[in-house]
């Protein structure tokens, strides 16, 4: 009786801080504020330069940031203000594209696996431990050159790679949440194992995964932006921000700012989520609470 | 909680502090290289006698010591030498054999061969020893190139007389390649693999350390005269960034522009170097599928053809690399070339009006052409390390958008670039033009691109068959060149082809290397090493 006392009112400290913590933590709110701005900027892309990011004009080739080109031009003389913001839509919307599938599939894999437990769960254990010892990038970096380079094949390679993890985590919190007294009560008053799942276990572990994903955002764009470096990603004239890096690489010496603005914007961004992700862990960790 | 927040600014300052030092780091190793060039300037005004040691970066390794078919194709005329070699212009000129002729009948060549020659190992060069050599080839890596060669005869020891199966008006330029090298008879092993580098040109090899480097001393008793460079040093660095920076801070004297685009762009601006640059035998070029797809219509292939301004963009991205197209060859084949034909010149409404007269439409007004309910959409296959075909196909891309075309990019390595070429797996492919070994293109439309025997065939017609059949056996000099011009003339008539460029032989060097000869021929390029001298 005492415990469960003890337990409402956890629950409740919780829940009047968090705003109060937000506001606290001042690095996360560095990271939402940058994110939001990263965000607002791509987004009015068109309405802050009239310059066509795959506009190619052999006369203004490798400027210097002047008023017309914000950022300066690239080898081939395309406006990099122009290609950065319009990067920047097409490397977030494939990183949340990539994240929705990992956690859909890691999630409801993991709670598969934790829940029915047995042959199963062993079985999934057994190909997850596999797919765990590749490392990551070559496998990513496999599959991606297997199927050809464009942006789909370099989102299922990624996402092919990634869910490994959310389904093993996912699986140990369903282990645990499976023991407890409410799910067993459940259980015995005859709930059906669907509604088991989605009622009283999926809520239990849904915190801890968002703060995963949003630490995983970052890691992903980086993923990305690696896999187009190396000209397995976003095909040309499709502006992306590792392709752009990629292009840039030789000029690093004459033109820097070919490669800096793209890679300082996936600096900000990856700074960002991770900044943003290690706010949530805070708040959601009960050691700091 | 503020513990956190502490050790957060805390990793944040340590971040900033890193990237700082990280950028000192840099100014500081900059100041050392310019001291350190100060002070050679200095001990330069001293007077001391320069020793003539040159050190080249290069991007390959010398990889083996058969010059059929291990070693680098660019170090073998440095140790090697050739029955027949092509001087600096690309015009055979007399190597291990001083002169030569050819029968009426055209099967059989007598070759004169030059006296007083010694290997390295002190063999002398005699009518046996290119016996010996020509009759290994003929099994093994020359195959192709001796296949006509019925029976090789010493008539006394230096006249050598090569009896053939049929006549072959080129045989004299097919002895040409750095692959039918002369190499001592006693480096090669009972099975015919060399085992050592031991041939009769100006520099020996002395040591070669796999994958680091290999070093050539000269040879006091070459036939062409002693080089000055007393010895050549070969570092071996594949990336161009890093050899161009290995020039920048003198590491290396000299390094070759091949596949080193933007390096060479860079070093060009720099006060202390220069460029030496000269046309050489290749070209880019970009094949059409004229067997299946849009392409099939001569008029839509024309149309591209019209759609790029080849002459505007090449010398615009690629420098000093490469030259704009001026005709079906580059200009080492000026006299065999027909100077009647020209390419197609740079005119977006001929393409537009070709593209409409095809039938294709924009009926969906989204900026790409239509028949039939089919999108004019292409793919243009290339090479994915060539940073030349990577960079010009950005431009193509985007020319060919403004007349409809939506033209996606399919970057290949080589191996499977080849592959598709053989498979005819595109719709335009970008390649280097190969098998245009010397002097002469006789090779070039028979097993090359335009007979229907060739495995590369990309257009023919039984008139080109009949054409290029009849410039083989043919051995009337002014038959042949009128063969000559009426295939080029006929190829291009049909637009399977596009010349993209002509490439450039570039060498980059230090001010301090003098007399440096560029060569024509893309494997002869590192032979003006021999007349080179070192202030």
């Amino acid at each position: 009786m005492e415990h469960k006392i003890n337990l409402t009112q956890q629950v409740k400290t919780y829940k009047s801080l968090n705003i109060h913590k937000v506001f606290k933590d001042k690095m996360a709110l560095v990271g939402c504020v940058v994110l939001i701005l990263v965000l607002l900027l791509t987004a009015m892309a068109p309405l802050l330069t009239r310059n066509d990011p795959v506009k190619v004009d052999l006369m203004e080739r490798l400027n210097p940031p002047s008023r017309t080109y914000p950022m300066g031009t690239d080898h081939l003389g395309r406006c990099i203000f122009a290609r950065t913001l319009y990067g920047g839509r097409v490397s977030m919307t494939i990183a949340i594209i990539v994240l929705i599938i990992i956690l859909t599939i890691g999630v409801s894999i993991g709670l598969l696996s934790g829940y029915m437990g047995g042959f199963i769960d062993n079985f999934i254990m057994r190909v997850i431990d596999i797919l765990l010892a590749f490392p990551g990038l070559i496998l990513a970096l496999a599959i991606a050159g297997i199927l050809g380079p464009n942006l789909m094949n370099t989102m299922i390679a990624v996402a092919a790679v990634q869910w490994v993890g959310y389904a093993r985590i996912v699986r140990g919190m369903v282990l645990s949440i499976k023991e407890k007294d409410y799910v067993k009560i459940a259980s015995t008053s005859g709930t059906s194992h669907t509604s088991i799942i989605l009622r009283h276990i999926l809520p239990n572990i849904i915190s801890p995964i968002i703060v995963l994903a949003t630490l995983d955002v970052g890691s992903i764009i980086l993923r990305i932006a690696g896999l187009s470096f190396l000209g397995l990603g976003a095909q040309p004239p499709t502006p992306e921000w590792g392709a752009m890096i990629n292009d840039g690489r030789s000029y690093i010496q004459t033109a820097p700012w070919v490669i800096f603005f793209p890679g300082a914007a996936i600096l900000l961004v990856v700074m960002a989520f991770n900044l943003i992700g290690d706010g949530l862990r805070d708040l959601y960790d009960p050691k700091s609470v | 909680m503020k513990h956190i927040v502490f050790k957060k600014y805390f990793s944040l300052i340590m971040i900033i502090f890193l990237m700082g030092s990280v950028f000192l780091v840099g100014c500081q190793s900059g100041e050392d290289i310019e001291s350190a060039s100060t002070e050679s300037v200095k001990s330069e005004g001293l007077e001391i006698i320069t020793p003539q040691h040159i050190i080249i970066g290069e991007q390959f390794d010398l990889r083996g010591y058969d010059p059929g078919s291990s070693m680098s194709d660019f170090v073998r005329a440095l140790i090697y030498n050739n029955l027949v070699e092509l001087n600096m212009d690309f015009e055979k000129s007399p190597g291990l054999a001083e002169s030569w002729e050819m029968s009426e009948d055209g099967k059989t060549w007598t070759f004169q061969l030059r006296e007083n020659v010694l290997f390295h190992d002190g063999t002398p060069w005699d009518a046996d020893a290119a016996k010996i050599n020509l009759e290994i080839r003929r099994e093994g890596t020359g195959k192709g190139w001796l296949s006509a060669v019925e029976e090789v005869e010493v008539v006394n020891t230096h006249t050598l007389a090569i009896h053939l199966k049929e006549p072959v008006y080129t045989f004299d330029s097919d002895l040409t390649p750095p692959f039918l090298a002369m190499v001592s008879p006693n480096a090669f092993d009972k099975e015919g693999n060399v085992t050592e580098a031991i041939g009769t040109g100006p520099f020996k090899l002395e040591s070669w350390t796999k994958d680091s480097e290999f070093i050539m001393k000269r040879n006091e008793d070459y036939f062409g005269g002693t080089p000055t460079l007393e010895k050549l040093t070969f570092k071996v660095i594949p990336d161009a960034e890093t050899r161009a920076l290995a020039l920048q801070a003198g590491e290396i004297d000299m390094m070759s522009g091949r596949e080193a685009l933007t390096a060479v762009q860079r070093l060009k601006s720099l006060p202390n170097m220069k460029i030496v640059k000269k046309m050489g035998q290749t070209s880019e070029l970009i094949f059409f599928n004229v067997y299946e797809g849009p392409f099939e219509d001569a008029r839509v292939r024309q149309a591209v053809a019209h759609a790029i301004d080849f002459n505007d963009i090449v010398p615009k991205l690629l420098e000093d690399l490469a030259e704009a197209p001026s005709n079906f060859f580059a200009e080492a084949y000026n006299s065999f070339m027909n100077n009647d034909t020209t390419l197609p010149q740079y005119n977006v409404e001929k393409a537009k009006s070709l593209l409409d007269e095809a039938g294709w439409q924009d009926v969906s007004g989204d900026g790409i052409l239509e028949k039939n309910g089919q999108q004019l959409k292409v793919k243009l296959t290339l090479g994915a390390s060539n940073e030349e075909d990577k960079i010009l196909s950005a431009v193509i891309q985007n020319q060919l958008s403004e007349i409809g075309i939506d033209l996606e990019l399919v970057h290949l390595e080589s191996g499977a670039l080849r592959e598709a070429l053989v498979e005819k797996n595109y719709d335009m492919i970008m390649i280097g033009q190969w098998l245009v070994p010397h002097d002469d293109p006789t090779n070039h439309y028979l097993r090359g691109y335009w007979h229907s025997d060739s495995t590369y065939s990309i257009y023919t017609s039984p008139e080109l068959d009949a054409s290029i059949e009849k410039l083989h056996i043919s051995l009337d000099t002014e038959e042949r060149l009128n063969l000559h011009r009426k295939i080029q003339a006929e190829i291009l008539e049909n637009t399977p082809v596009l010349v993209v460029f002509h490439r450039n032989n570039v060498m980059v060097m230090n001010e301090k290397v003098e007399n440096f000869e560029i060569s024509t021929g893309t494997w002869q390029i590192f032979r003006g090493l021999v007349n080179t001298t070192i202030r």
